[in-house]
């Protein structure tokens, strides 16, 4: 998906103007000349003036080229329905993952992630889920139990080994 | 010497070698398959290592990057398409060569060249940089200042898009730095009451997200099912590993030449091994013609080419460890890697941590030797590689993503970063914004406002104190004409009546 010089231009000058705003109502404390505000109001700034410069571009070429005005335009692959639906699913597995992992366990998330993700990506049942297995216990083994990272296990807890 | 001694004693040891190897192994598996960066190896990475004691960790690091830049070169033989973006300049006659069944001699001259082009790399790197840093140690904020200054502009130079965009890109990253507590006062900045975001946005997750779930957001938009597609069969090639092992004196001034120009080139800030590939590839072609035969005329502009991308990667360290001001985002990623470690860079780490550094340094010698066995090793299982469909592969890094920076991180919040970075990073190079202005942008953000802010308290808020210091007036004089010469040029060509760009120029800078 690609946006216009005008829609980005306008897009960086409204969230330079925000950082601004917000930098210049952070508190200064009396014990320094410059509070906490100052470094990312110049940012903010900054980014405001790029956000004019990309919208003066974008004016430019529109008046150079007739009819060429626009705001956003779907990549080629947005119209191929696979693809919009193998570019959403990738998120929302991860924002399921993170919603589901306290109760169900990492491993249990991991394998379907994996598995569904492989599945759907290369239509071959066998070789996701098994590769879906072999990934989860590869990291359970390496983080869990040799870099004691403490992976949620949910409803495997009893069952965890120690 | 003693010094010498210790680094030897912490690198020769088992866990390190083993390490190492390892390291080898994965960053040659990951260089090897197109579209998968050295950049995204090392950020999949750097979870690991934080796991690890500072001088494996580190070792591991440079291990990979420089296995993954020589490994680019493999899909670039075979299949005209580099693996990483330093393979890119030399890609076209490579791939020339390997339809004649001289695929392996190219690469295995190649693995020599990078070699030897890595080796004198890292031997700058040792010779350059105490000296540096002796005369870094009189540097007070406002040639820090200076020098991030000078390091963040050039990142917007040397990239491909339009200099508004990796301006924009860099602000960003800088904005993304200032998110937490405020290094100068202490106070919380952006963090909308959120408890998850007083410490920051975590660096590993950040850049996980820019490299990986981005590249995996991108991989969804090219194929349908396509993926699980195998690789066209490759041309069968003749065995020649070891006639590369002889044939490579014949281009010893080839390789002299690319590894001096790699130096240099990685030297500078904002230029890292694709920019040396291409300067030397280019630099070669005078002295190629004088060769004899065609296949003898691509090496010998292959060959520097080769050296020269490693080598810079050596190069770019002198910067990086001296000043703490990284090249490219590669040794932003390590750069921070050493900051997570307690080695933090800068002149005084060559007298607080001489031994750890200079272990550093060896390991990164080391790494370039590994090369030769390796990159033949590679050569040969290259096949092997390639026949991991991606559709089963990237699933499997998403895993290794989500997992690496919740371990880092320990918190769920992790796996929301990533996620929102995967669709930034996604977006903005679907837009024509470059992300290395904003790793460099985050590493150098904190470094930036502390010395900033600590100049404008000394100078009692008069800018005119910024000039006063002989090598701060240098650095900024550099600095400056860095950001007006462009601006100045434009308008002479104006003025002589050069026409400027023409529309279809200008269309396609703005809609990259």
């Amino acid at each position: 998906m690609k946006f216009s010089d005008i829609t980005l231009g306008v897009s960086f000058t409204l969230l330079g103007l925000a950082v601004l705003v917000h930098g210049q109502q952070m508190k200064t404390s009396p014990f320094f000349q410059y509070g906490a505000g100052f470094f990312p109001s110049i940012i903010g700034s900054l980014l405001a003036v790029c956000g004019v410069i990309l919208l003066i571009k974008g004016i430019r070429l529109t008046l150079v080229q007739q009819g060429g005005f626009w705001l956003v335009q779907a990549g080629p692959w947005m119209r191929d329905r696979e693809r919009v639906i193998n570019f959403v699913l990738v998120p929302l597995l991860v924002v399921a993952f993170v919603a589901a992992i306290e109760s169900v366990g990492f491993p249990l998330c991991s394998v379907l992630l994996v598995g569904l993700l492989c599945q759907r990506f290369s239509g071959r049942p066998l070789l996701s889920w098994v590769t879906a297995v072999l990934v989860t216990v590869f990291l359970y083994l390496f983080f869990q139990q040799l870099m004691s990272v403490q992976l949620p296990m949910g409803v495997l807890t009893d069952y965890q080994g120690r | 010497m003693d010094a010498i001694i210790n680094a030897f004693s912490m690198v020769m040891t088992f866990e390190v070698l083993v390490v190492m190897m390892i390291a080898a192994l994965y960053g040659l598996s990951v260089g090897a398959i197109p579209g998968l960066t050295a950049s995204m190896a090392v950020a999949l990475m750097v979870p690991v290592t934080f796991f690890m004691d500072p001088v494996p960790a580190i070792a591991a690091i440079v291990t990979m990057a420089a296995m993954a830049i020589f490994s680019g070169d493999l899909p670039a033989v075979y299949m005209r398409m580099p693996g990483t973006p330093a393979s890119a300049a030399y890609t076209e006659p490579c791939h020339g060569l390997s339809q004649r069944g001289l695929g392996e001699y190219a690469l295995s001259m190649s693995a020599v060249s990078s070699a030897i082009g890595g080796s004198v790399g890292v031997l700058a790197l040792i010779l350059c940089a105490p000296f540096l840093a002796e005369f870094a140690l009189n540097f007070s904020s406002f040639e820090y200042f200076w020098l991030a200054c000078m390091g963040l502009t050039a990142a917007i130079a040397v990239s491909d898009s339009s200099p508004v965009k990796g301006a924009v890109s860099l602000l960003l990253g800088l904005l993304v730095a200032s998110v937490g507590l405020d290094p100068v006062s202490g106070e919380a900045r952006f963090t909308f009451g959120n408890a998850d975001l007083l410490g920051g946005l975590g660096f590993i997750p950040v850049i996980i997200g820019l490299f990986a779930v981005a590249e995996i957001l991108r991989f969804c938009t090219r194929n349908s099912r396509a993926g699980n597609s195998r690789q066209a069969a490759l041309v069968p090639q003749k065995p020649m590993l070891l006639q590369a092992l002889r044939d490579i004196f014949k281009y010893k001034v080839g390789v002299a030449r690319g590894s001096f120009v790699g130096v240099l080139v990685g030297i500078l800030p904002g230029a890292g091994a694709d920019v040396a590939a291409y300067i030397s590839y280019a630099m070669s072609k005078r002295a190629a013609a004088r060769r004899t035969t065609p296949d003898e005329v691509n090496m010998a502009k292959i060959v520097p080419a080769t050296a020269a991308n490693n080598a810079a990667v050596g190069g770019s360290f002198i910067p990086a460890t001296v000043f703490g001001i990284p090249g490219d985002s590669l040794t932003a990623i390590v750069i921070g890697v050493l900051f997570m470690k307690g080695l933090n860079p800068g002149p005084t780490i060559f007298t607080e941590n001489a031994d750890m550094i200079n272990a550093v340094f060896l390991a990164f010698l080391l790494a370039n030797l590994m090369l030769i066995p390796f990159g033949f090793l590679a050569i040969k299982l290259f096949k092997r590689v390639l026949q991991v469909p991606q559709s089963i592969l990237m699933p499997v890094i998403l895993a290794f993503s989500i997992v690496g920076a919740f371990a880092v991180e320990n918190t769920l919040f992790a796996i929301a970063i990533i996620l929102a970075f995967g669709v930034i990073g996604f977006f903005m190079e679907e837009n024509g914004f470059p992300l290395a202005p904003m790793i460099l942008g985050i590493v150098l953000g904190p470094m930036l406002e502390e010395t900033f802010i600590t100049s404008m308290m000394r100078a009692q808020g008069d800018l005119m104190v910024f000039f006063e210091r002989p090598v701060s007036l240098a650095l900024a004089i550099i600095t400056l004409s860095l950001w007006l010469l462009p601006l100045l040029l434009r308008l002479f060509k104006r003025r002589t009546g050069i026409a400027p760009e023409s529309p279809a120029h200008r269309q396609e800078e703005c809609t990259q």
